[in-house]
C-alpha cells in the first residue's frame, strides 16, 4: 500500500498537470479540422502517452466503445467544450474517454462496440465527498481524540452491496472516510464504486484527512475536549506536531537538515502539509466553521473542504468564497431561521454569497448512498440553479477532492465514468439506465435487475 | 506381555487397586530385570496401511521401536517384536494434525486481558493436560496439535505444538511461532466509554486501530534495534527466524494481512480464511500458506460477518493455494470439504502431511515413514466415510485410546 501511496501522490502532484494540458491539447486538435481518423489516432497516442506518464496500470479494456446518446451534459470547465451536446457520441478506449462530440462531427472508427441511447442523457459519474459505505463499518477508533496514524483503505470492500446500489443511483466515485467520533478520525480513501481489486478501485490513498471540528467528537469522559475550546486545543497541538515533522523532512529534502527519524504515526501528514490532499472537515454552525477557516486554512495553510457546513454557517459564505474553499453541503440542506421563521436553502445561500466549488453529500449511510441526486434536487427546490446542481454532483466535488484531472467531467483523457439516465437526474422522476466505470459497463437495466 | 502393553492394560481397564499395584510392580520388575526393554519392538498389523507418502500397503504392517517407525511395508519380519494385529478389516492411517487449536486452554488462560501486545506470552505452561477438549481431540484421531493463544489481543503470544496424549505430556515444540490477530476480535472488550481508567479503555476499538497496532509495532521492531524483548520477537518474524500466524477471516482482513506482509517483509501463515475464496488470485500470487478453520454454515453477523462458501477449500485447491484444514473433528472437516468439491486425496493431505509441513514438523509427524514418530489411528473403514469408527489411536508407538485387539 505504501507503494500505491507513493505512486498515487506522485501521479497527482507531478503528472497531474501534464494530463490536463494533454487533454486540452487533444481538444484544440479536435478543432483544427483534422480527419476524424487522424483525430482519433492523435487522441489515442496522447491518451496512451498519458497513461505511460502516470504509471498507472490501466485495465486492458476488451474492446473500445462508442456511446451514442440523445444529450450529453459534459460538466467541462474547458471553454472549448460545450456544456451540452445534442445527439452526441463518446468514444471510450482503455478505460478513458478518447473523444466526445456531436455524432455529425465524430465518425465511429471500426471495431468499436456501439451502445445506443437515443433518448438518454449522458453525464459524468456522480462524486460523493462524504461516504462511509466503501467497506466495513469500522468508522471510529474511540480512545484518543486525534488519530493521524489511522487509515481506512484496509477496510475497503470493493463493489459491496451498498456500492452496487450507489452505482444504480449514478455514483461512481466516493470519498470513503472515517467517522466523526473523534476530532481527527484518520485518513480516508478516494475510490471508485465499481468492481475490481483493491488497487484497481482506489483512486488515491491517503485521499483526505478526516477532521471533526465539533458537533460529535465531544469527549464524554475525563479528557480535554468536551467543549469547543478544548477540541480546538487538541486539534491544534496535533497539527503543530505534524507540521513540525513535515518541516523536518522538507528541510532534509532541501539539503538544509540531517535526515529525521521516520515517525510512522505522522507519515501521512506529509501529503497533507504539502497540500497534495485536502482535509474533509466535519464542521457545522457559524462558530465552528469560523474556527475551521481560521485554524485549518489561515493558520496551517491546509487545503480543506467544508463538509456539512449546515445550520447558520452559510453566513460565512463570503469568507469562504474569498479563500476559494469548497463547500459540500448536507445532508441537512435547509435551515429554519428561528428569528424570522423562514425556511432557507443552505446551498442556495452559499451560492448567493459567491462560493464557487459547491456541492452536496449524503454522509451515507445517514442518507442512502444512491440518494445523492435527491440532495441536489432538494437544494434546487430551495433555490439552487439546475446547471450548478449538475456540476455540484460531479466536477465541483471532484475539485474539492483534488481529483478533477481524473473524474467529474466528460473530457478526453479522463476516466470513462459515464452515467446514462432517462433525463436530467435533478428531476427525481428520471432514473439511471446504464453506468460505465473506467470504460466498462457495470450496471445496465437491460441486463441487470433495476436497483433504484 | 511387554511393558507398554502392561501400562496400557493398567490404564484401560478399571482395575481394583490391588490389580493396579501388582501390575505396576510387575512393570517395575520387568524394567529392572530387562534393561534392554526400552528397545522392545512392536509390530502393528492391519488390512491396510495408508502412509500418506504416496503408498498404501494391503495388507500392511508398521514396526515400532522407541516411539519411532523402524520399518513399514506389506510384510515385515518383526523378529521377536510383540505383534498387535488389528485385523483384515482395519486401516492404519497417520495421526491427524490440527495446526490451529485451543484444546486444553480454558478461556481464562488463552487471552491476556491487560494488554494488546503480548508477543512473549506463551501457552506452553497454561495447558490443562487433563482437559476434556484434549481427550476429545485424541478420541477424534488428532494426535498432534498446535495450541495457540486466543483472538482477544492483537499480538496474542506464542504457540506450542504438542501431542494430544495426556499420558505422555509430550511437547513437540515449545515455541512454535507468534500469533497475531487481524480481525475485529481484539476490539471486543475495549469499547466501554464509561470507565476511562479501566484496562478495557484502550486501542483498538475498531479495525483501523488493529491495523495501526500491527504497523506501529512491526515498524518499531525494524527501526529500533535496542528495543524491548517483545519487539525482538517481532523482529524475528521479520527476519524469518520465527513463524508468524495471522488470524483473518474476512476478505478485506486477509488482503490487509498481505498488504502488511509486503510493507514489513513478513511471510505470515494465514489462519481462518472464511472469505479466502474472494481473494483467490491474490493468495495464489503471494504463495500464501493457510490454515482454514471450520466453515460457518449458519448466518454470521456483526463485524466478523462473512459470506458462506461451502466449497472454499476446493476453490483454494484449484487456485493452487497451499492450505490445511483445522477443527475439532478433522475427519469431518475433510469429509465436508470433499462433499463440496475438494479432491479426496488432497483432503486427506490437508489433515495430515500438509499441516505438518506448514508447522515445520513434517520430519517427525504427518505421514508414516521410517524414522518418523509412530503416531497413527486405526479405522474400521475408509478415513472419510461418515460411518467409519476410530478403533484405536497410537501416539509415540503406544496405544493411548481404544482397544488393543491382543487383550
Amino acid at each position: 500500500m505504501n507503494h500505491s501511496f507513493k505512486c498515487r501522490t506522485s501521479f497527482l502532484c507531478v503528472t497531474g498537470k501534464n494530463i490536463l494540458s494533454r487533454a486540452q491539447m487533444n481538444h484544440s486538435l479536435l478543432n483544427v479540422g483534422l480527419h476524424p481518423m487522424q483525430r482519433c489516432l492523435l487522441i489515442f497516442l496522447a491518451v496512451t502517452g498519458v497513461s505511460f506518464l502516470s504509471g498507472l496500470s490501466l485495465t486492458s479494456a476488451s474492446e473500445p466503445i462508442a456511446i451514442k446518446v440523445g444529450k450529453i451534459l459534459t460538466c467541462s470547465d474547458n471553454p472549448e467544450m460545450p456544456e451540452f451536446i445534442a445527439d452526441g457520441v463518446i468514444l471510450i478506449r482503455d478505460g478513458k474517454i478518447e473523444a466526445i462530440g456531436a455524432q455529425s462531427d465524430i465518425a465511429i472508427p471500426e471495431g468499436y462496440q456501439v451502445v445506443e441511447h437515443p433518448e438518454g442523457f449522458a453525464m459524468p459519474g456522480l462524486v460523493d465527498c462524504h461516504s462511509h459505505v466503501g467497506g466495513t463499518s469500522d468508522l471510529n477508533e474511540m480512545v484518543y481524540p486525534t488519530n493521524p496514524e489511522l487509515r481506512n483503505w484496509d477496510q475497503i470492500v470493493p463493489h459491496n452491496q451498498r456500492l452496487k446500489f450507489a452505482i444504480a443511483g449514478g455514483i461512481t466515485t466516493v470519498c470513503f472516510i472515517p467517522g466523526s467520533g473523534t476530532n481527527m478520525g484518520g485518513f480516508g480513501t478516494l475510490m471508485k464504486t465499481g468492481p475490481g481489486t483493491l488497487n484497481e478501485v482506489i483512486i488515491r490513498a491517503p485521499g483526505v484527512l478526516k477532521i471533526a471540528q465539533a458537533g460529535n467528537p465531544e469527549r464524554q469522559t475525563g479528557e480535554i475536549g468536551s467543549g469547543r475550546m478544548g477540541m480546538n486545543y487538541v486539534l491544534r497541538q496535533q497539527l503543530l506536531e505534524g507540521q513540525m515533522y513535515v518541516r523536518q523532512w522538507d528541510d532534509f529534502e532541501n539539503g538544509l537538515a540531517p535526515k529525521p527519524e521516520v515517525n510512522l504515526r505522522l507519515e501521512y501528514f506529509k501529503p497533507l502539509f504539502r497540500r497534495e490532499i485536502p482535509v474533509a472537515v466535519h464542521t457545522q454552525q457559524y462558530q465552528v466553521v469560523m474556527a475551521t477557516i481560521r485554524m485549518l486554512h489561515d493558520e496551517f495553510n491546509l487545503k480543506i473542504l467544508i463538509d456539512h457546513g449546515t445550520f447558520d454557517a452559510y453566513h460565512l459564505g463570503e469568507e469562504l468564497a474569498k479563500r476559494d474553499i469548497p463547500v459540500i453541503v448536507g445532508p441537512r440542506g435547509f435551515w429554519l431561521d428561528r428569528e424570522v421563521g423562514q425556511m432557507t436553502g443552505i446551498v442556495a445561500e452559499y451560492e448567493k454569497r459567491g462560493v464557487k466549488i459547491l456541492g452536496v453529500n449524503t454522509d451515507a449511510p445517514v442518507i442512502p448512498q444512491e440518494d445523492l441526486s435527491f440532495q441536489a434536487t432538494m437544494a434546487v427546490r430551495l433555490g439552487w440553479s439546475d446547471e450548478r446542481a449538475i456540476r455540484g454532483l460531479t466536477i465541483e466535488p471532484a475539485k474539492a477532492l483534488m481529483i478533477e484531472d481524473r473524474v467529474g467531467s466528460l473530457d478526453p483523457g479522463k476516466d470513462a465514468d459515464i452515467v446514462i439516465s432517462t433525463g436530467s437526474i435533478i428531476d427525481p422522476r428520471n432514473y439511471v439506465t446504464q453506468v460505465f466505470i473506467n470504460g466498462k459497463s457495470v450496471y445496465d437495466i437491460k441486463v441487470d435487475k433495476r436497483l433504484f | 506381555m511387554s511393558v507398554r502393553q502392561l501400562k496400557f492394560f493398567a490404564a484401560s481397564q478399571k482395575p481394583r487397586l490391588l490389580t493396579l499395584l501388582c501390575s505396576l510392580m510387575f512393570a517395575v520388575l520387568l524394567l529392572v530385570a530387562n534393561p534392554s526393554s526400552a528397545d522392545a519392538q512392536t509390530l502393528y498389523r492391519a488390512g491396510q496401511v495408508i502412509t500418506m507418502e504416496g503408498t498404501t500397503f494391503s495388507p500392511g504392517a508398521v514396526l515400532v521401536q522407541d516411539g519411532k517407525i523402524t520399518a513399514i511395508g506389506d510384510s515385515i519380519d518383526g523378529g521377536e517384536a510383540t505383534v498387535v494385529d488389528f485385523g483384515d478389516q482395519a486401516t492404519i492411517f497417520p495421526g491427524l494434525i490440527d495446526a490451529y487449536s485451543q484444546a486444553g486452554l480454558s478461556n481464562a488462560t488463552r487471552d491476556e486481558p491487560t494488554d494488546e501486545v503480548t508477543p512473549n506470552f506463551s501457552v506452553a505452561n497454561a495447558i490443562d493436560w487433563n482437559s476434556r477438549s484434549l481427550a476429545q481431540a485424541l478420541a477424534n484421531g488428532t494426535t498432534t496439535l498446535c495450541l495457540t493463544p486466543g483472538t482477544e489481543n492483537v499480538f496474542a503470544g506464542r504457540a506450542t505444538i504438542i501431542k494430544s496424549s495426556a499420558a505422555h505430556r509430550n511437547v513437540v515444540q515449545t515455541d512454535a511461532g507468534l500469533v497475531a490477530n487481524l480481525t475485529s476480535d481484539p476490539t471486543r472488550r475495549n469499547q466501554s466509554r464509561q470507565r476511562p481508567d479501566s484496562i478495557y479503555m484502550r486501542q483498538p476499538t475498531n479495525r483501523m486501530g488493529v491495523v495501526w497496532i500491527l504497523r506501529h509495532n512491526f515498524h518499531s521492531a525494524i527501526n529500533k534495534p535496542d528495543s524491548t524483548d517483545s519487539l525482538n520477537s517481532l523482529r524475528e518474524c521479520v527476519n524469518g527466524d520465527r513463524k508468524l500466524f495471522v488470524v483473518s477471516r474476512t476478505a478485506p482482513d486477509l488482503e490487509t494481512a498481505l498488504t502488511l506482509a509486503d510493507e514489513f517483509g513478513l511471510r505470515p501463515i494465514l489462519v481462518g480464511g472464511q472469505e479466502s475464496y474472494r481473494v483467490l488470485d491474490l493468495l495464489a500470487a503471494k504463495q500464501v500458506k493457510m490454515i482454514l478453520t471450520t466453515v460457518p454454515t449458519g448466518t454470521t453477523s456483526g463485524t466478523e460477518r462473512t459470506e458462506i462458501c461451502l466449497n472454499r477449500a476446493g476453490l483454494l485447491a484449484d487456485a493452487g493455494v497451499d492450505f490445511c484444514l483445522s477443527g475439532d473433528d478433522l475427519r469431518v472437516e475433510a469429509a465436508f470439504a470433499v462433499r463440496h468439491g475438494l479432491d479426496h486425496d488432497q483432503a486427506l493431505k490437508a489433515i495430515t502431511i500438509t499441516p505438518a509441513q506448514i508447522l515445520g514438523v513434517a520430519d517427525q509427524v504427518g505421514s508414516l515413514a521410517v524414522g518418523k514418530n509412530a503416531d497413527f489411528i486405526v479405522l474400521n473403514g475408509p478415513p472419510l466415510e461418515f460411518t467409519t469408527r476410530i478403533e484405536a489411536v497410537v501416539v509415540d508407538g503406544q496405544i493411548v485410546f481404544g482397544t488393543n485387539p491382543q487383550n
